[in-house]
């Protein structure tokens, strides 16, 4: 479990330019959770997801990590390898020139056999579907391959949290939605436990729990029925809800019995059948 | 006619080992003030495309031909590129200047405008993409948000007074609001100036709403062009070359398929409200 | 958008012996192969190391193009040495073009350096042809290992080799694209005097530093976030292992480099 409790943040502090950027933040994640984060630009998500790892530590409060707390510089290790991360920019994230060796980057810090990180890296390339290019050039492939490359490179360290600040966001759709399914496959099937922050509103849908961020707090968190279907209030905090959730809202609006929080497309086929 | 393409394919490289057709016996042409949505999987050749549309490739066979001159033959390349404006992806990636001023003027620098003229070019361009000209103009590009670089970007493109204007994927990595804003500038742009636009776009929905004719492009040829109602109509072909449709198309599909009477030719919420209200109602009765 | 094509420096994908040699073995014979070039005095000798070149050629199964596009970029510089030592090498003259002189030393002399610039630079790029850059870093890194003591850097020199052959190709692309973004708004790369075209590269090289420094300080988040922190109790998972083919194919050359020398020694 991450437990992140009165979590303060402020950038230069004493400084004239200040910025708090988180505002008392309390939040619990829990092991084999699908965690998406949402909010508009400045709203702290991707400070918030640097503290899950230590590359940030907080000004007041704490995070711990199974335990393990990330302002002690001897547990900071161990923490990086439990907690995953993934960045925006898939080309900046990949250090070797070969997309196996990339992957072997991680087991090969944290000191592991030879033969072990072999094994680990055949594994992780399998679990992204990314196996047949192994011996690729990693400036050869597609954006999302490359997120996968990166997501694979964190399996190889055997991280239990995965971590990913707006993986998605420089992707085209067919990269949104390979990124998308390898993190879904990887919850369900392997167990691992995921938090991934996104301003494409469509990726929440289907997440176990959603978090909405504004100013440094968290403002919503919640099912994603729950979160989504307020409307108004998501408007406000500046994210555009689903199409499918806007349309629910004006039938609704307009004396239709449609429940105000349908979220996507089978499922308002499937309400407007039953009322026909 | 403002732009057209005669039977235009280009391949990388051509002559070596490592050539690649990127486009193959294109023909289009866009009138002055059409809004023009461009779309097609990653690796259609979407950018070898707009980069023939103002001169910065010339094409391997076939002819180019901005208002009615061919392109490198009766006007230069260098002319195309300030009538046709391309604002490319991630823009903001372009800015170089100490000042935000700095930065707009540098195209119409280049054009040999006088001083007095690139001031209000300036000014200009920045109102149009929504950033107040006293606020802004002695900034540093660098110290602006995310959205406001990719304004200053694209009025670093406007302040050439191009008769087009091309934009590749221009609310790529931006929040919900930053698109927002982006897209609504474009709108404003087209009426009030009736400037014409190509806009390159993944997102079905974007491009639907906006654009008023949509050119879709699939391993080098055009797939479509037409009004983007007819084309949402061929949903099975989009979605087999990997694009889909938007959710109000892909909604009312499925109720025709139900047996349901709704049109197939709806993209946009609130008509889709209208119309499920209708049918309804008609129910009713 | 595809980025220039050059052949030095590249890798030539292939399945043959010299492939599979050790990359040890291959720097310390580009090493030993470089002092022969410079030692050898004689066309003889001169032949001798061509011959050998061209037997790592064909047993490594390289295409002939490869070589020779590699060479090209030295043109200029070859049409320059034989130039100028044609003009400026007293001696016997052999031709009187007006105020011209041509001896026979120069043209010897000429062709010597030229010869000897084409083995230089072929016999490197052979090395790089036949082995991958990783290899090559791993290679580099064991080799420097030993200096350790003396506070050489093997292990940050042989990332920093990495990371540079990592970006490359990333860079390549970025450069062409904010290149061709500053065409757009009418900036002008090609014409003009020098310094000019010096003020023309502003809008190019500071938005390619403002993205190297962006890219730099997003890889070093993202290498901190995987745990590197230096050479230290770090493994790799593929360990370099010399196995006697390694020894025997680095003995033969020897032999033959010790051959050629003597050959091409006065």
């Amino acid at each position: 479990m991450i437990e992140i409790t009165g979590l303060s943040f402020v950038y230069n502090p004493g400084r004239e330019d200040e910025i708090l950027a988180l505002n008392d933040i309390n939040l619990a994640v829990k092991e084999g959770e699908f965690i998406v984060v949402l909010g508009r630009n400045g709203s702290g998500k991707s400070t918030l997801a640097r503290h899950f790892n230590g590359l940030l530590l907080p000004t007041e409060g704490e995070v711990n990590v199974d335990g393990l707390s990330t302002k002690d510089p001897q547990d900071l290790w161990k923490i990086r390898q439990l907690v995953g991360m993934v960045f925006q920019n898939p080309d900046n994230q990949i250090v070797a020139t070969v997309v196996e060796e990339d992957v072997a980057f991680g087991p090969e810090n944290l000191g592991a056999p030879p033969v072990e990180i072999r094994k680990r890296v055949d594994e992780a390339l399998a679990a992204v579907h990314m196996s047949e290019y192994a011996r690729y050039e990693p400036h050869l492939l597609s954006g999302g391959q490359k997120q996968r490359v990166a997501i694979a490179g964190i399996l190889a360290m055997k991280s239990k949290y995965l971590v990913l600040d707006e993986p998605t966001s420089q992707l085209d759709p067919r990269g949104r939605r390979e990124v998308m399914e390898t993190l879904r496959n990887l919850n369900v099937k392997e167990g691992a436990t995921v938090v991934h922050i996104t301003h494409f509103v469509e990726e929440a849908i289907y997440a176990e729990r959603v978090i909405v961020m504004d100013k440094g707090r968290v403002a919503l968190d919640g099912a994603p029925r729950a979160v989504l279907g307020d409307v108004e209030r998501v408007k406000s905090l500046g994210i555009t809800p689903p199409p499918m959730t806007i349309l629910a809202h004006r039938l609704a609006k307009r004396g239709l019995k449609v429940p105000r929080d349908i979220l996507d497309v089978e499922e308002m086929v499937r309400t407007l059948c039953s009322l026909s | 006619m403002l732009l057209e393409l005669e039977d235009v394919s280009f391949t990388y490289m051509e002559g070596t080992p490592l050539a690649q057709t990127a486009l193959r016996d294109i023909n289009v042409s866009i009138q002055e003030g059409e809004f023009v949505g461009l779309i097609g999987p990653t690796g259609s050749g979407k950018s070898t495309l707009i980069q023939h549309f103002n001169g910065l490739l010339i094409p391997t066979r076939g002819k180019v031909f901005v208002e009615d001159k061919e392109v490198g033959v009766e006007i230069k390349p260098a002319e195309t590129r300030q009538k046709m404006g391309l604002v490319f992806q991630f823009p903001e990636n372009q800015l170089f200047e100490e000042s935000v001023f700095g930065d707009v003027a540098f195209g119409p620098r280049n054009l040999g405008c006088s001083e007095e003229e690139i001031e209000v070019r300036v000014k200009k361009s920045l109102e149009f993409v929504g950033l107040d000209y006293d606020s802004f103009k002695n900034r540093s590009p660098f110290s602006l948000s995310g959205g406001e670089m990719r304004r200053v970007a694209i009025a670093g493109v406007l302040a050439m007074e191009p008769k087009m204007l091309i934009l590749d994927e221009p609310t790529s990595g931006l929040d919900s609001q930053g698109r927002e804003e982006i897209l609504s500038r474009l709108e404003h742009l087209h009426h009030t100036e009736s400037l014409t636009i190509v806009l390159v776009s993944h997102d079905m929905d974007e491009v639907a709403h906006l654009a008023d004719r949509l050119i879709v492009l699939n391993e080098g040829r055009i797939l479509f062009d037409d009004e983007p109602r007819r084309i949402f109509s061929q949903a099975q072909k989009l979605r087999e070359i990997g694009l889909g449709v938007p959710h109000v198309t892909s909604l009312f599909m499925s109720l025709i398929d139900r047996g349901m009477k709704v049109p197939s030719s709806l993209f946009e919420v609130e008509q889709a409200a209208d119309v499920i209200v209708d049918m309804f109602e008609e129910m009713v009765r | 958008m595809r980025a220039l094509r050059v052949t030095v420096g590249q890798y030539f994908p292939a399945e043959s012996p010299i492939h599979r040699l050790d990359p040890r073995v291959k720097i310390c014979l580009t090493m030993l192969l470089m002092v022969a070039i410079f030692m050898v005095r004689s066309f003889t000798g001169f032949a001798g190391l061509g011959l050998l070149l061209c037997l790592v050629v064909y047993v490594g199964q390289l295409p002939w193009s490869w070589i020779l596009r590699g060479l090209k970029p030295l043109r200029y510089v070859l049409l320059f040495t034989l130039v100028m030592h044609l003009l400026f090498t007293p001696g016997l003259v052999i031709l009187l073009l007006g105020p011209l002189r041509i001896t026979q030393e120069g043209l010897q002399n000429g062709l010597f350096f030229c010869a000897r610039l084409v083995l230089l630079v072929s016999g490197t790029s052979l090395l790089t042809f036949t082995t991958t850059p990783i290899e090559l870093t791993d290679g580099i890194e064991y080799l420097l290992s030993p200096f350790r003591r003396f506070k050489v850097p093997a292990h940050e020199l042989a990332m920093m080799m990495t990371i540079a052959l990592r970006f490359i190709p990333t860079l390549l692309v970025e450069t062409e694209k904010i290149m061709k973004a500053q065409m757009a708004r009418g900036a002008d790369f090609e014409s003009g005097n020098i310094f000019r075209r010096a003020r023309s590269l502003v809008p190019l090289l500071v938005p390619l530093f403002v993205s190297v420094f962006r890219r730099a300080d997003e890889l070093a988040l993202a290498m901190e976030s995987r745990c590197y922190r230096g050479g230290e109790g770090r493994t790799r998972m593929r360990a370099l292992r010399m196995e006697g083919k390694d020894w025997l194919m680095g003995l033969a050359t020897v032999v033959l480099l010790v051959l050629a020398i003597l050959v091409g020694l006065p």
